[in-house]
């Protein structure tokens, strides 16, 4: 009952190396969710006929559902879509060849997190005061310029605490993609650790890589929530 | 699709979801009051223990639930420990669950003011009565949003404990489609199964939320 | 100058202005009048459109709108003849006193950086606030947000300012230093149209009195007619009501 620990560095280095695609998997999902977050937000602030509802209807649904089951639900039908829509087309791309699992992990978490930055974005800009607006229109500044210049700002210091949150919930959630055959922290570490039969290292190791992910984007969002707050109440 | 498929396996299901709610009420309980002792620790600034508690906080908020259960249930058993798959569902939800209820607690007693207490004591309340007659009660109301978002949120962890052999949904879903390919009926099921259990809990907790906003704005 | 006719605007339910008109000559100093719910704040904020009236039309010399139907060209026109005061001063909390004052002009009316801190500086010390530039609103007290929600509105250089109960949201020490302000800006011959409830301040300042009630317009002339002739009763009920020790003379 030793604690091999050589192995643990040496899965450290392996694991290590890992972690890009595991940031792959958080950041990209975030990135591509921002517009359409925004978007959905922006609808039900304006109460816009249809969309507004339909921004409601895919929060609370996507909220509902663990996202382990969105994994498993299109990882196991999207494919099978897609093959359907080439074939249609006529198009001899394959799917099942061609299309990596990553593409799939992709989607999947760009679903969840288009969810909760919608609930975000739409506290957040809520929160910013009417009156800011009628301000900034009355001075002339079209709403685009009012919008970027002046809500945004305050919209993005209020929801900054939430944002760190939610990419802390990604980080983890990523630990879902060994399900769809993409080598992301969790999955090399197991490689590792049934190779060599020590899982409690292998374990432990991967443990200590993803509370160091979180605990530098907690650090980053703590340093600048300060500058980020300069114009609030000294 | 194959509707008698799906009537024929409705019992396995309900059978899958008892386990999970089982499970994961149980959880729950358990990281509300680990939660509170931990919120307790922070809040009355015990030494050693504070420190700990804040290391607790970190290593459970910032690993996935996965990865915990894959330590408890394949790592442990290397180092002597053997742990059932209830068990190691149950400590996992446990200790994932208490350091976002533990915040949750703690938000909400630092949300009463100190003059609560201070006039508490004034009266001439001791410690243990203050806490239990004036700081919790009120604590209580600002957590309770919080602590209800916790709630489904480990609910909707618990499908992960399929990883450790544990009889619930996500393994009785993954079982039909191996065996029968039957992935369309299957994961419909699946996700009504979800929705059944967590739409009523989000509604409620929502209509809850709602309230206690009004109440504490008042203007 | 400016002639605005007719307007009317309901809330749902509610007709808050049923069919108001006024007329605006160059330097002068409107004062609108009238109790709670009379329409006053909603007519101005028809004027720049913060309010879309439900018909109504606006004569500016050689501008003839309709305030239903005009287009977001003739709205941003307008916007850029006028400049509004808010009853909470409004200042963009995310950015510093000088910045706030310079929005409108770099952003809005493309004026060079350098030339725009030049105005706002200048504006900033007309309002009495040289020394803070650099503050942001939260670090100012609400008499002097007010001050620079005026340099923000003066910078600009209006054809109209238009105030919207100034001094209404100022704990009372703080309301001095502001209607000092906008005093020295109507004798500079400024062009205002200020909505308020300081009556000893509308009498220094103001060379055309309206007083609205009900989302009419009830009565309206020159400063001096309506605070020592007004000839309907309502006024005169108002101004009783507001100055206790009011007396008049028919």
């Amino acid at each position: 009952m030793t604690w091999n620990v050589p192995f643990m560095y040496e899965t450290f280095l392996n694991t290590w190396k890992a972690v890009p695609t595991t940031l792959k998997l958080t950041f990209i999902p975030f990135l591509i969710s921002v517009p359409f977050a925004f978007l959905l937000a922006m609808a039900q602030i304006k109460k816009v006929r249809f969309w507004s509802r339909f921004a409601q209807g895919y929060v609370s649904f996507v909220r509902g559902i663990p996202v382990v089951v969105l994994v498993l639900l299109f990882y196991n039908t999207l494919p099978g879509q897609l093959a359907a829509i080439f074939k249609f087309f006529g198009s001899s791309f394959n799917v099942y060849r061609q299309v990596p699992g990553i593409t799939y992990a992709y989607f999947i978490f760009s679903l969840t997190a288009i969810a909760a930055l919608t609930e975000i974005f739409r506290a957040a800009l809520s929160a910013v005061d009417k009156g800011q607006l009628e301000a900034a229109y009355a001075i002339g500044l079209n709403a685009p310029q009012a919008y970027v210049r002046i809500i945004f700002p305050q919209a993005i210091a209020v929801a900054w605490p939430n944002l760190c949150n939610l990419l802390i919930m990604l980080v983890k959630n990523t630990s879902l993609a060994f399900m769809m055959t993409v080598k992301d922290i969790t999955q090399t570490a197991k490689l590792g650790a049934a190779l060599n039969y020590c899982y409690a290292e292998a374990y432990t190791v991967i443990l200590i890589i993803y509370v160091i992910i979180c605990l530098i984007l907690e650090q980053i969002f703590r340093r600048t929530e300060r500058y980020l707050n300069r114009h609030l109440v000294k | 699709m194959d509707i008698g498929f799906i009537v024929e396996y409705i019992p396995l299901y309900v059978e899958a979801a008892k386990l999970t709610l089982g499970i994961g009420l149980i959880g729950i309980a358990l990281s509300l009051i680990v939660g509170l002792l931990i919120a307790f620790i922070q809040y009355f600034k015990i030494p050693i223990l504070r420190q700990m508690a804040t290391g607790y906080i970190e290593l459970s908020r910032n690993t996935p639930l996965l990865v915990q259960l894959f330590f408890l249930y394949f790592g442990l058993p290397k180092v002597g420990i053997r742990i059932s798959s209830e068990g190691c569902a149950i400590i996992g939800l446990c200790f994932l669950g208490g350091s976002y209820m533990a915040e949750a607690f703690r938000s909400g007693m630092e949300s009463v003011e100190k003059g609560q207490e201070e006039s508490a004591f004034a009266l001439g309340f001791r410690k243990s009565q203050v806490v239990r007659y004036v700081i919790l009660p009120q604590a209580l109301s600002v957590s309770i949003p919080a602590l209800c978002a916790n709630m489904i949120f480990l609910i909707k962890e618990t499908s992960v404990f399929s990883v450790v052999a544990l009889a619930d949904l996500m393994y009785v879903a993954k079982d039909l489609i191996g065996l029968y390919y039957k992935t369309d009926e299957a994961l419909l099921m699946l996700v009504i199964a979800y929705l059944i259990i967590l739409l009523p809990i989000s509604i409620v907790a929502a209509i809850l939320e709602r309230r206690i906003r009004y109440a504490g704005f008042g203007n | 100058m400016l002639t605005i006719r007719d307007v009317r605007k309901s809330f749902q339910e509610n007709e808050v202005l049923k069919g108001v008109s006024i007329e605006v000559e160059k330097g002068d100093v409107v004062v609108i009048l009238g109790p709670s719910g009379s329409g006053k704040t909603t007519l101005l904020r028809s004027i720049n459109f913060l309010e879309r009236a439900d018909s109504g039309t606006l004569d500016w010399e050689d501008i003839h709108l309709d305030l239903k139907h005009a287009s977001r060209k003739d709205v941003a026109l307008i916007r850029k003849k006028t400049a509004f005061v808010f009853q909470n001063y409004n200042l963009f909390k995310n950015k510093t006193a000088l910045e706030n004052v310079m929005e409108g002009l770099t952003v809005a009316r493309k004026v060079p950086k350098k030339e725009a801190e030049k105005i706002a500086k200048e504006a900033l010390d007309k309002v009495g606030l040289s020394e803070r530039y650099d503050y942001y609103p939260s670090q100012l007290s609400g008499g002097q947000q007010q001050r620079v929600g005026i340099a923000r509105a003066v910078a600009v250089n209006p054809d109209i300012i238009l105030f919207d109960e100034p001094t209404s949201a100022l704990d009372p020490e703080l309301v001095g230093e502001v209607l000092n302000v906008i005093k020295t800006l109507a004798k500079e011959g400024t062009t205002m149209i200020v909505v308020t409830h300081e009556i000893k301040f509308a009498q220094e300042v103001a060379n055309k009195v309206v007083f609205m009630d009900g989302g009419f317009v009830v009565e309206e002339g020159s400063a001096n007619e309506i605070f020592n002739h007004p000839k309907e009763e309502r006024t005169q009920q108002f101004l009783r009501r507001i100055l206790p020790d009011y007396d008049y003379a028919i």
